[in-house]
């Protein structure tokens, strides 16, 4: 019992459960899982058409 | 990279359609790392299309096999502090968000909210949001983090810390880690 307390002990904090850094991982979540508007991919699109272009044929 | 025919022959760098699709798989996490550096989601959206313009146009000098997602969210980071030189509008703060700060009030004291830690993270210095967002929301190593940041890696841990603790008090309701969290970022 003892030495699973010491081993308790030593876990890093950085893999302790944390529940601001768990809330902070959430906002990244929520917004990375937001639909992605379209300008982007015309963005990309774009760009590759550019590159598309200026190489010689 | 190799000269051949007169010409330099970047054989380094990675065929267009591989820094396509890499580059559009990570397009929902630059956005979000944008808009947790901006506040503002139009502004990030702008930031993030930015970076990802100027990544396209230098993509030659991106060596694969090493970390593209580190190498854009560098360029992101860059692009939101060339802007903000340029841009009064996004001093990292978010005039909306600054509104809600002075008329919410708490609504159930003793729980942990999202939108609480949201509020508690627009409040810090930007070099100390910034290593949140990497390390704690994004998951990054903190040698990544060094990377994207431009700054070694016990500078990551020690701006961390201070982080980590400045939104702990916050979220606790200390607004006035606030003013010396600022006060050593600036000093």
């Amino acid at each position: 019992m003892v030495k699973k307390i010491e081993r308790m002990k030593v876990i890093s904090p950085d893999l302790a459960f944390d529940p601001v850094e768990a809330a902070l991982r959430q906002l990244f979540e929520e917004m990375s899982a937001e639909e992605i508007p379209d300008d982007f991919m015309a963005l990309v699109a774009q760009l590759d058409n550019q590159t598309q272009n200026s190489e010689p044929k | 990279m190799r000269e051949k025919h007169g010409h330099i022959d970047h054989i380094d760098a990675p065929p267009v359609d591989d820094f396509k699709e890499q580059m559009i798989a990570l397009i929902p996490s630059l956005r979000a790392f944008a808009r947790g550096l901006c506040r503002h989601r139009e502004l990030a959206d702008d930031l993030a299309q930015e970076a990802m313009a100027r990544a396209w146009a230098a993509r030659d000098s991106f060596t694969p096999g090493t970390n593209f997602r580190a190498w854009m969210f560098m360029i992101v980071r860059n692009q939101f502090y060339s802007t903000v030189r340029k841009n009064a509008r996004m001093v990292s703060w978010d005039p909306e968000a600054a509104e809600r700060l002075l008329v919410q009030k708490p609504t159930q004291e003793m729980s942990l909210h999202v939108q609480d830690v949201d509020e508690a993270l627009n409040k810090l210095p930007p070099q100390q949001r910034e290593m949140l967002l990497l390390i704690a929301a994004a998951g990054m190593s903190y040698e990544d983090a060094a990377v994207v940041a431009g700054c070694t890696l016990g500078t990551v841990k020690s701006r961390l810390s201070r982080a980590r603790t400045a939104l702990q008090l916050l979220v606790d309701g200390d607004d006035d880690i606030v003013d010396d969290e600022l006060a050593r970022e600036i000093g």
